[in-house]
């Protein structure tokens, strides 16, 4: 993916948690809202991180959230 | 002494974690009150004492400090009490210095507690007053955004970003708007979620959102809220003996950047995730293509 094609990116993959480029899988500080932005305003990705690569996302409220498969993830603040 | 690419890479682990729900306000609570909580719950998930946690890492002074929060927390083992202040970036940099104090071998739990009140009580006036006035002399703002009408207000400067990115790719509206379409559908199942209970949104619903700093809306603006995430970190020799599957850290990148985006004598932003996803990268010995899945600071 070169700079700047991020609105091709968009109209051509699907961010979901269920799609092929699985991106802010809780939803992120969007949807979460944004805790201290202090600090703990980064703590979500993590957490989410976490709760994805241990498998946990599958049982985390009615249905889920996991990335099937997930090995591999990373997350930035 | 010449330092390894590998330096930490599969050396810690993540083995338990506590959350609060994330709500708009919480009045009568407390930044230390939720922080506990949290710390807590994080503890129980990982099975094991408050006597275990050797490290307490927090935002630090000012803020959540780390000695009194241990104090108030009754964590009585405590050796290192570090406080992380590199405002957005602190999560990461406390966990990079979680895991760094544990693989040499100094710490063997480390509790990460983080989080705030929003008590609008507590918060009165005269430190909303005070919080607008640093806000309005935040270093950047009087010659990055300043001369271009900007000062103090939501989403300040990104709007700019977002119009230049608008008119130098052919980047759209309904693009980027997609973005918080998607992550408002990943989270209709999170039960600590703010906006789960709010129903999934539209590209149309997003667009026709008011106006929170052109041509960005409320629907891709975050919103303020109350609420603490805790996590336990140990070593990786120590890390299977927990209730859940440990989560191994396999390589970590901090870098301070800029105060402000408008600060980087760059045309264009480039974010400080660009020079420390390339440090965990090479620490990791994996690449942008072998991740599953991205959780990305919005």
């Amino acid at each position: 993916m070169r700079k700047g094609d991020i609105g091709p990116f968009m109209d051509s993959n699907d961010t979901t948690y269920k799609g092929n480029h699985p991106t802010n899988t809780n939803g992120g500080q969007l949807s979460m809202g944004q805790l201290n932005p202090g600090g703990a305003s980064g703590c979500q990705q993590i957490l989410e991180t976490v709760r994805q690569l241990s498998g946990r996302a599958a049982t985390d409220g009615e249905g889920g959230h996991q990335v099937e498969g997930a090995k591999l993830g990373i997350w930035n603040t | 002494m010449a330092t390894s690419s590998k330096t930490l890479r599969g050396k810690t682990a993540i083995v338990g974690y506590g959350e609060t729900p994330h709500v708009r306000n919480w009045p009568g609570r407390t930044d230390y009150g939720l922080c506990a909580e949290a710390g807590a719950m994080a503890i129980q998930d990982a099975g094991i004492e408050p006597t275990d946690i050797d490290c307490l890492v927090t935002l630090g002074a000012g803020q959540q400090p780390p000695g009194p929060l241990a104090h108030y927390m009754g964590l009585t083992n405590v050796k290192w009490a570090l406080g992380s202040t590199m405002a957005g970036s602190s999560a990461g940099a406390a966990f990079a210095a979680a895991g760094s104090l544990l693989a040499s071998g100094l710490v063997k739990y480390v509790l990460g507690t983080f989080g705030g009140a929003r008590d609008t009580g507590i918060l009165g006036e005269g430190q909303r007053m005070e919080a607008r006035t640093v806000a309005a002399d935040s270093p950047g703002t009087e010659f990055g955004r300043g001369p271009y009408g900007v000062t103090v207000a939501a989403n300040d400067g990104y709007g700019h970003m977002y119009t230049r990115h608008m008119h130098e790719f052919g980047t759209t509206r309904e693009q980027l708007a997609k973005i918080a379409v998607n992550q408002r559908f990943n989270t209709l199942n999170v039960p600590r979620s703010f906006f789960a209970s709010h129903g999934p949104i539209t590209v149309d619903d997003v667009l026709g959102a008011r106006y929170t700093n052109y041509p960005i809306t409320l629907l891709q603006s975050v919103m303020p809220v109350a609420g603490a995430i805790s996590w336990v970190m140990t070593r990786a020799d120590l890390a299977k003996s927990h209730p859940h599957p440990p989560v191994y850290v396999l390589g970590v990148g901090v870098r301070e950047h800029s105060p402000q985006p408008d600060m980087q004598q760059t045309r264009w932003v480039e974010p400080g995730v660009k020079y420390t996803s390339r440090l965990a990268y090479e620490m990791a010995g994996y690449g942008p293509n072998d991740m599953d899945f991205a959780n990305f600071y919005d």
